[in-house]
């Protein structure tokens, strides 16, 4: 193969990929233009806020305590002497509030909530059920996506707390047995660089990656093709779509949230 | 009434229907008949609006809809006409009456005590009872159909498109069905278009017959008058020497 070809497979797929993002952004659209009919399914809101709330909480859970271990370790051994040990409690807010926690939440719910939701909106895409509610005039957009979007854009953020909550308890945990940090030390340096700005930056990540996941894997769902190996495809393009955006977002966030 | 004129369809370079005219007469049952993979299904998705024709018209009560958004379709033709999928595409995440209850909350916006006796009297019509409650992954191959067919009379729909009631089902079960597709078409008055390769069915129910063959109408006929056609590749067709 010489270059041009190359360069040509490239063209092409850089182009379905920037097509892609342009259905995806008219389904985001059309689905947030549907929330004004909120109170129709307002049982489904209800039911796909249990789904994604309470199935992943523990999961959620389990690895913010995990990271919050590795977090403290990590920072407890390269602080110099010279720092004062009180100083970890502020990084480990800091990192936890505004990257650690809404980053693990990102991932997690990719992997889980966009994976499932992908999974069975393809189910339905492919055995003709997307079709039968279009048949009887209900919009599909406005009656699968809409309410797991209201929903993820207040269970993400919840779920977020809790992660943020438990990733910081860990960190402290710690700190205590890596640098021998007290609970009133590991105040102090909470209280030092806390900033009620960090709390809206992590909380405004995790309504948009709630956003992110839930219209992945929509969108993926929607365009599975037939069989059961089109839905496992558009299961792992969920996911992994999910995940780069999540990710790509988080740094655009970071970046604003450091300039303003 | 439904009129179709000329219509086309392809799927990229391949030529689905080529130029298929078709009168559904209202209050009849009109059963198409064809090979498998010639565009029966795609036909009717282009009646319902799942699928836009390439060229052509598609005139149901003196309403032109082609070309037609997603919108148009909502208000102007489902509201009067339903399609029973070939695999049912009952909504499995919910039971046999939510499925019923669906369509008539967010289409119909009725209130619950109009929704509770639809669904009783569909589910009583299609000779379902006591299954309010249960899955559809619960349900037998012929349950299922009739379920389907229960979710759409309950609309009170003016047309009822059927794909493949029968197919898959054993004899006695598609006597049933074919049974009940009359019964819906002579008690409820509702306007019939089936899709069938069951001949003897269609013989019995019908009132008029048409073949796809190669994305054309070639034959249009009453049914009782199917076995006096002249066109080679249909007399084949119905006596079972090409499938
Ligand atoms: N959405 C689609 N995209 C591409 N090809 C399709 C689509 N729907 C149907 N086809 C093709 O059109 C042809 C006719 O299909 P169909 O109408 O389902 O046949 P049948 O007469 O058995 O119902 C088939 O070859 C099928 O593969
Ligand atoms: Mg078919």
């Amino acid at each position: 193969m010489n270059l041009t070809v190359h360069i040509e497979k490239i063209g092409r797929q850089t182009k379905s990929v920037i097509e892609g993002y342009g259905r995806l952004s008219i389904m985001l659209f059309h689905a947030f233009a549907s929330i004004r009919k909120f109170h129709l399914y307002f049982g489904q809101i209800i039911e796909q806020f249990i789904y994604i709330g309470r199935r992943s909480l523990p999961i959620v859970i389990i690895t913010s305590i995990f990271i919050g271990l590795a977090l403290g370790v990590q920072i407890g051994t390269q602080m110099s002497p010279l720092t004062p040990a009180w100083l970890e409690g502020g990084l480990i807010l800091r990192s936890i509030l505004l990257e650690m926690g809404p980053i693990i939440i990102g991932l997690i719910l990719s992997g889980r909530v966009a994976a499932g939701i992908a999974a069975e909106l393809g189910t339905m895409k492919v055995t003709e059920q997307i079709d039968a509610l279009r048949s009887f005039a209900i919009d599909p957009v406005e009656y699968l996506v809409m309410p797991r979007l209201v929903a993820a854009m207040f269970a993400v953020p919840a779920l977020l707390v809790f992660a943020d909550f438990f990733g910081i308890l860990a960190g402290f945990v710690s700190s205590y047995f890596t640098i021998n940090l007290n609970w009133a030390g590991f105040v102090k340096g909470m209280h030092h660089s806390f900033y009620v700005s960090d709390v809206f930056a992590s909380l405004i990540k995790a309504f948009i990656f709630g956003i992110i996941i839930v219209i992945f894997g929509s969108y993926f769902g929607f365009n599975s093709r037939r069989g059961a190996r089109g839905v496992g495809k558009a299961t792992t393009l969920a996911v992994v779509w999910a995940s780069v955006d999540v990710l790509m977002l988080d740094y655009v966030i970071s970046a604003i949230m450091f300039f303003i | 009434m439904i009129k179709i004129n000329n219509l086309h369809k392809s799927f990229g370079e391949f030529k689905v229907l080529n130029g298929v005219d078709l009168t559904v007469e209202e209050n009849k049952i009109l059963t198409i008949i064809g090979k498998s993979g010639t565009g029966k299904s795609v036909l009717l998705k282009n009646i319902i609006g799942l699928l836009e024709p390439d060229s052509g018209t598609i005139e149901i009560d003196g309403i032109d809809a082609t070309g037609f958004n997603e919108e148009e379709f909502n208000k102007l033709i489902r509201p009067k006409m339903a399609l029973v999928f070939q695999e049912s595409a009952l909504w499995d995440s919910m039971t046999v009456a939510a499925n019923i209850d669906l369509a008539l909350q967010i289409q119909k916006h009725l209130g619950e005590a109009e929704r509770k006796k639809r669904i009783k009297e569909s589910l009583e019509s299609v000779g379902l009872k006591d299954i309010e409650n249960v899955y559809p992954d619960e349900l037998s191959g012929g349950m299922l159909k009739r379920a389907a067919i229960a979710r759409a009379i309950a609309m009170r729909p003016k047309y009822l498109l059927y794909d493949e009631p029968t197919t898959g089902l054993d004899p006695v079960l598609s006597n049933v069905i074919n049974n009940l597709i009359k019964k819906i078409n002579v008690e409820m008055g509702i306007t019939s278009l089936i899709i069938s390769h069951d001949i003897q069915g269609v013989e019995k129910i019908s009132d008029y017959t048409a073949m796809l063959f190669e994305g054309k109408i070639i034959v249009t006929c009453g049914a009782k008058k199917m076995w006096e056609q002249k066109n080679q590749i249909f007399n084949d067709f119905i006596r079972g020497k090409i499938t």
